[in-house]
């Protein structure tokens, strides 16, 4: 309950940027000019482009590996944290064996940042291996002729 | 002063059960799938102010740098990574009946767990030692990472788990695009081979045309 207390200016903020942006919405609402909408003006601007196709795609599947990267790092902050706002890594009684379990912990999880920094240029769908399979495929297919006897 | 703060605890508790089940409703029935993401990540970041209620500060701040932060941006990166669906047939219920089934299992939920929640001896089930740990971050600290250390190293292997995982799904998923370069953009495009009659695969080009003309 004291603790909630002591969080009652962040609700304050909270509250003050609640309405800081309702202000802001409702003064362009007033200082705007209110003209006819029509789909000229209401299609989405693509840097004077005429739109093409839905805007809702699916991206590739490799940008995944991007925000399975911000989940670790946000576990490893949280925890970190901790840390942070305690004394232990500096009161003699614990600060010889904590400082292990910091750095054993930070190697773990940066030797898993530095693996997929590793791996994800390879993840990606290269052109030269596309063209080296094709090339394959293509001598494999000219191949089969004369295996076959040929015609 | 103590008569105030009991009755002030008790108003701010339904109000942020009133807001996370308003939150929570929308999260879910929203029809803007990205709509849905954040009123999950505003549910989540309300569910905070349970635990500040409880006077645990890391499981709050947990809560809003994990659920706020990670699970909305990975909920995001989902719906940016998937196809939209057209016409789900999640939206209706096949039929009335199913509908009142579905209606009276919920109900049906709802009643044990409001049962389970006044029955059980909550307050007798907790330790008081993980009480005040849980209450003070720096004994929490104390514990997690001096006295029970395995448990930091073990979630640091769980995390490198998701990303070598993430990685091989990777891998996967591009050898199986590689594999199948078939049809119009693959060698039986080829104008100098001669067409024989063996069936060509259905499934649709997996390369871009100018990497195979190239």
């Amino acid at each position: 309950m004291r603790l909630f207390l002591d969080f009652i200016p962040v609700l304050i903020w909270a509250l003050l940027a609640v309405v800081l942006v309702v202000v802001m919405l409702l003064a362009s609402w007033v200082l705007r000019p209110h003209v006819l909408q029509n789909s000229e003006k209401t299609s989405t601007y693509e840097c004077g482009e005429e739109p093409i196709g839905p805007a809702r795609i699916s991206y590739p599947y490799n940008y995944f590996v991007y925000t399975v990267l911000f989940v670790v790092v946000d576990v490893m902050g949280a925890f970190l944290w901790l840390l942070s706002s305690s004394n232990i890594l500096w009161s003699d009684a614990t600060k010889y064996e904590v400082v292990w379990q910091v750095i054993v912990f930070m190697l773990i999880i940066m030797g898993g940042i530095g693996y997929v920094m590793k791996m994800l240029p390879q993840s990606f769908l290269n052109g030269e291996e596309t063209l080296e399979a094709y090339r394959k495929a293509k001598a494999e297919r000219k191949e089969e002729p004369h295996a076959a006897g040929g015609h | 002063m103590q008569g105030f703060e009991g009755a002030f605890e008790q108003v701010e508790f339904l109000l942020i059960a009133g807001i996370v089940l308003v939150l929570a409703y929308l999260a879910l029935e929203h029809k803007e799938i990205v709509y849905a993401a954040f009123f999950f990540g505003f549910m989540a970041s309300f569910v905070a102010g349970f635990f500040l209620l409880l006077e645990a500060p890391f499981i709050a701040g947990m809560q809003i740098a994990v659920y706020t932060g990670g699970i909305s941006a990975l909920i995001i990166f989902a719906v940016l990574l998937l196809p939209r669906a057209q016409d789900s047939s999640l939206e209706t219920f096949a039929s009335k009946r199913k509908r009142r089934i579905g209606l009276m299992v919920a109900a049906i939920v709802a009643a044990l767990s409001g049962i389970l929640a006044l029955l059980f001896p909550w307050a007798e089930s907790f330790d008081e030692t993980f009480v005040i740990i849980s209450n003070d971050l720096n004994e929490l600290a104390l514990w997690l990472w001096a006295n029970n250390g395995i448990y930091v190293q073990m979630i640091a292997l769980i995390m490198v788990t998701s990303l070598v995982g993430a990685i091989a799904l990777l891998k996967m998923d591009k050898a199986e695009q590689i594999g199948s370069i078939r049809g119009d953009f693959g060698i039986e495009a080829e104008p100098t081979i001669e067409e024989d009659e063996s069936p060509v695969d259905e499934e649709p080009p997996a390369e871009e045309p100018e990497e195979v003309d190239a």
